[in-house]
């Protein structure tokens, strides 16, 4: 789910995405490239995700990921259901009291 | 971050699938991994997508040594470090071959299972479909010779729950029962020369639903208690033996496709 928030609004390579995963969780979350693309090839697999090749003049080749429309609406439905689940959760915990 | 990413995004331009690759000269620290890299991928993954991938590692590395350069660093040291950071050659060497692998996957079964899986499935489930016909035979060709064993029938029912399904000296008894003992070798060194890396793992996987299959399928197709015996002998036998020659075999496979590897 992180993942595809990630890619909501840009195409990332996946070092950028693991840096952003590391950045936007304040260091908690950090995927090295063995963990992080076998679960960027599922979601490509699945049709999440759609990738390109790219290179620069003076750059390595890398893959750029980002979101298709299939992708966009798993994003959006995974967020929803994450909220709804949190925010059922933090009403029982609130009624249960500290 | 983000702004650096745009900024890139918007310099870069498409690679054809076609294009010979250019081959930046990288730090010594980066070859040396690359090479190693190289050397758990070389064979198993078609050449353009080899460069590719360690290419994409390179990128990796070397964007992790900007950072630490960004912080102090110099750039020897950062290189340096963000080699020594990155997965061990080994563990990303799998990685990318189950990556290059798993994406060559085509249809619904092999799409839900995984490729590895659905090899290790098919190959068992062959063999599996094989034995159960073999016992079925004795429905439709009955041996009525009498046992030749020391023990009697009843004697022997209390080492062997089920009867035995042909007579010890007929080709019936030495098919049923040899059968059974060789597939887990055979069965298990073609798994591990089909799927390039855990192959031990997917023999686990691959087979539990076959395990739940024959115990259900046994109790009703096969006759007396031949089917459960069978079944225990897929848990406690067949299951450990594949999954270790598969081990072996695929480790085999894997050191004699990149013993050609040239550095």
């Amino acid at each position: 789910m992180l993942i595809l928030a990630i890619l909501r609004n840009q195409s990332l390579a996946g070092f950028h995405i693991a840096q952003e995963l590391k950045l936007q969780s304040g260091g908690r979350l950090e995927f090295q490239q063995s963990t992080l693309y076998p679960l960027l090839n599922k979601m490509h697999k699945d049709g999440l995700l759609d990738s390109t090749w790219h290179q620069s003049d003076n750059e390595s080749l890398r893959r750029i990921y980002s979101l298709t429309d299939k992708g966009r609406a798993e994003a959006e439905r995974q967020i929803r259901a994450w909220n709804e689940y949190t925010k059922t959760v933090g009403q029982v915990l609130d009624r249960l009291g500290p | 971050m983000t702004g650096l990413v745009h900024h890139e995004a918007s310099i870069i331009g498409s690679v054809r699938d076609e294009q010979v690759m250019r081959a930046p000269s990288y730090h010594p620290a980066v070859g040396v991994y690359l090479s190693a890299v190289r050397k758990n991928i070389h064979g198993l993954v078609p050449r353009d997508r080899v460069e590719r991938y360690l290419s994409e590692t390179a990128y990796w590395i070397l964007c992790r040594a900007k950072m630490l350069e960004s912080d102090g660093l110099d750039e020897d040291s950062a290189v340096r470090q963000a080699t020594a950071e990155h997965d061990e050659p080994q563990q990303l060497g799998f990685a990318l071959v189950e990556e290059y692998f798993e994406s060559r996957a085509e249809g619904p079964l092999v799409k839900r299972m995984g490729r590895a899986n659905a090899i290790v499935f098919t190959v068992f489930g062959l063999a599996t479909g094989i034995y159960f016909l073999l016992l079925q035979l004795m429905l439709a060709f009955p041996r009525t010779d009498a046992l030749h064993g020391s023990l009697s029938p009843a004697a022997l029912e209390r080492f062997y729950p089920a009867l035995l399904p042909y007579p010890e000296l007929s080709w019936q008894f030495v098919v049923a029962s040899l059968y059974p003992l060789v597939v887990p070798f055979l069965g298990g060194w073609v798994a591990g020369r089909l799927v390039p890396v855990r192959a031990q793992e997917s023999v686990l996987m691959g087979m539990v639903p076959l395990v739940l299959f024959s115990c259900c399928a046994s109790w009703l197709l096969l006759p007396d208690k031949t089917g459960v015996v069978f079944t225990v002998l897929l848990v406690v036998f067949w299951l450990p033996v594949a999954s270790i020659i598969a081990r072996v075999s695929s480790s085999r496979l894997r050191t004699r496709l990149n013993s050609g590897v040239a550095c």
